[in-house]
């Protein structure tokens, strides 16, 4: 590289990260009162439990159905009956996955940018059945795999001698 | 316990790697209430225990668990004038019934627990390019 060259592109650095990960394995869960008589209590009336509910059909939504506020089909669950816990499992709703792109820009200064393209990577949905206002509804952003949320810029400035 | 196998190939002016990674717990902490009844549809202070007098009653043991196994294929290039990149692809799951310490929630049926761990996505894709212009 000649002198000109060198001083024009001469000590540039550039990098760039591209994540995509499958979403999370999420456990729905409804509130009410005990349905088994084990929670410990000295009256009569069950006391309240947030415990995994009866599964009745799959409640995972193909792609092109599940949005920001109906994620999963909140109606495959049920309330289990008097003298049984839930039948749903742990893990069986599938969360939203996560895309993130980061880039570095290196000179004497750097810029560097996470989620360079802003893609919103979504919070999981709200899996309680019994708060019928929210459930399967996602609300926010970041705080799946780590707190990635909006685009991030970075710029820094290094003296080196 | 931890245990991996890994093959390592250059080819096509490539670095290839291929990575079997397993994890497990055998006999991890768990508890439960001792002093729970048997569930049913019978209010709570209807039901026999076996220390009438004592709310509840934690019972600390071994037996939970989980085995997580993952398969990793990496591909990597190093070229002249500083351009690098690095691309990966990971298939993972984790089944576990508790964590350390966790407690079911029927204290007679720990198997009930068994499920997929939350945070370990089922593919992974990682994919990283850098290039460099060195001062001549």
């Amino acid at each position: 590289m000649n002198r000109a060259m060198d001083a024009v592109f001469g000590g540039w650095d550039i990098g760039g990260i591209y994540t995509a990960q499958t979403g999370q394995f999420l456990t729905a869960l409804y509130t009410g009162p005990d349905t088994t008589g084990t929670v410990y209590t000295t009256s009569r009336t069950a006391p309240q439990v947030t415990r995994r509910p009866d599964q009745l059909r799959d409640p995972n939504l193909p792609a092109d159905q599940q949005s920001v506020n109906r994620w999963f089909d909140a109606g495959a669950f049920g309330i289990p009956g008097p003298g049984r816990f839930g039948s749903a499992s742990k893990g069986n709703l599938k969360g939203p996955e996560r895309i993130l792109i980061t880039e570095k820009l290196k000179l004497n200064t750097e810029l560097t940018a996470v989620n360079a393209l802003n893609h919103p990577n979504w919070s999981n949905p709200a899996v309680n059945i019994s708060q019928t206002a929210n459930v399967g509804v996602i609300s926010g952003v970041g705080g799946v795999y780590d707190s990635t949320g909006a685009r991030a810029l970075r710029l820094g400035l290094r003296l080196q001698w | 316990m931890q245990y991996n196998f890994t093959v390592e190939r250059q080819q096509w002016e490539h670095g290839f790697r291929a990575t079997y990674l397993g994890t497990n717990t055998r006999q991890g902490v768990w508890g439960y209430n001792y002093n729970s009844p048997v569930p049913d549809s019978r209010p709570f202070i209807d039901k026999p225990r076996p220390f009438p007098n004592l709310p509840d009653v934690r019972y600390t043991t071994n037996g939970a668990g989980h085995q997580y196994n993952a398969l990793t294929v990496e591909v990597t290039r190093h070229m002249h004038r500083g351009l690098f990149y690095q691309s990966s692809w990971t298939w993972a799951r984790d089944i576990f019934d508790l964590a350390s310490g966790g407690t079911p929630e029927n204290p007679f049926d720990r198997e009930r627990e068994i499920g997929v761990a939350q945070s370990i996505p089922t593919m992974s894709f990682r994919s990283a390019g850098d290039a460099s212009c060195f001062p001549a």
